[in-house]
């Protein structure tokens, strides 16, 4: 009797046991995921956010040059840099509170008084970039009008204003928007300078 | 005798399996979510970084245009000057040698938690040339003490 009582024990703690080992190894695995998950997204935003960042320096880098040519180099008035954004008709990317403008950066000719390179946004959205990762068409990067590269996720705008008290000064906020992941999980990153007219004699 | 002595060895296996495969999982999670974390930290500070970089930027902008205007002069009496989006504290003072002369632009709430630049500008008069030189600080978080504070610097020599 003794030898069958200890018998049925030691096989119903291996049913518990095994029981016990299953939760315990579910309720780590689903956590574990959940973490990995956290973290793979997390990722994929540190990734965005650093093309994010560069995409903003090279507007400003862009806008810079643009300043820099016209008025040092070519000896251009001040007014004729701002008139190349938009600012003699408060089009592109005036008023600061408009729908914004967007380089056309593969177009990008820093000395064109008439701005073709710069665009309005129409209704408040500026297009998204292509991304093209062929590396035989000379457009290996952000760009509006590749025919071979995908749609990619970022957006630029960029807003201009002059003070009508400081004409000299010229305050740019360049914003980057994209979709980390999902259509509801909008992120964006922006960045205000300002450009003075310190090169005039 | 035998049949219980089996059963007895087999006793906890599950749980040291178990044990053993959760300790694997949680070593992969922990690897996967440090360098998540770690990829995080650089994206901020890349972030941090552009935001100091652009504020010292701008604060050789305004020290450049500041000497156009002939703004930074020992004989101007005003205390502070407007650039960039913000009204700066203005000062000047005589070098230790009399040829130089220091001009400086500082934030007036050094402990605000926002953006801010500060300049420095030396100007040395040898009889022949005035040569000046720009040293721009650019801050994310004015605050220095805080310890997200990035600061980068530019220097211009004229």
């Amino acid at each position: 009797m003794n030898y069958f009582n200890r018998k049925n024990k030691n096989s119903g703690f291996t049913i518990i046991e095994a029981m016990v080992a299953i939760f315990i190894l579910s309720v780590s695995v689903a956590t574990m995921l959940g973490i990995t998950a956290s973290s793979a997204a997390s990722a994929r935003y540190a990734n965005n956010e650093i093309t994010a960042n560069y995409l903003l320096q090279e507007a400003v880098d862009s806008i810079r040059n643009s300043r820099d040519t016209m008025v040092f180099q070519h000896k251009l008035s001040w007014t004729d840099f701002l008139n190349r954004y938009g600012y003699a008709g408060n089009t592109k990317c005036f008023p600061y509170e408009g729908n914004g403008c967007f380089l056309l950066i593969e177009n990008f000719d820093p000395a064109n008084v008439t701005g073709d390179d710069v665009e309005n946004c129409d209704a408040g959205i500026c297009p998204n970039f292509f991304y093209d990762n062929e590396p035989n068409n000379n457009k290996t990067f952000y760009n509006y009008t590749s025919s071979t590269g995908y749609i990619g996720e970022f957006r630029r705008t960029i807003n201009m204003d002059v003070d009508s008290n400081a004409p000299d000064q010229l305050k740019v906020t360049v914003n980057v928007e994209w979709y980390n992941g999902s259509e509801t999980n909008k992120r964006s990153q922006s960045l205000t300078f300002y450009l003075l007219n310190w090169q005039k004699s | 005798m035998k049949n219980i002595k089996a059963k007895k060895e087999n006793k906890g296996y599950a749980i040291l399996f178990t044990v053993v495969v959760v300790g694997i999982i949680s070593a992969i999670t922990f690897g996967l979510t440090n360098a998540a974390y770690k990829q995080m930290m650089l994206s901020s500070v890349a972030r941090d970084s552009t935001s100091a970089f652009y504020q010292a930027d701008i604060a050789t902008e305004c020290a450049m245009y500041a000497d156009n205007l002939d703004f930074l002069t020992s004989t101007n009496n005003l205390t502070t000057f407007t650039c960039g989006g913000t009204t700066m504290k203005y000062s000047y003072t005589a070098g230790t040698t009399n040829n130089t002369s220091l001009y400086q632009l500082s934030p007036q709430n050094e402990s605000s938690t926002g953006k801010c630049f500060r300049v420095d500008v030396t100007k040395t008069d040898n009889d022949v040339l005035i040569t000046t030189k720009v040293e721009a600080l650019g801050y994310n978080i004015c605050n220095k003490n805080n310890f997200r504070t990035v600061e980068r610097a530019i220097e211009v020599n004229y």
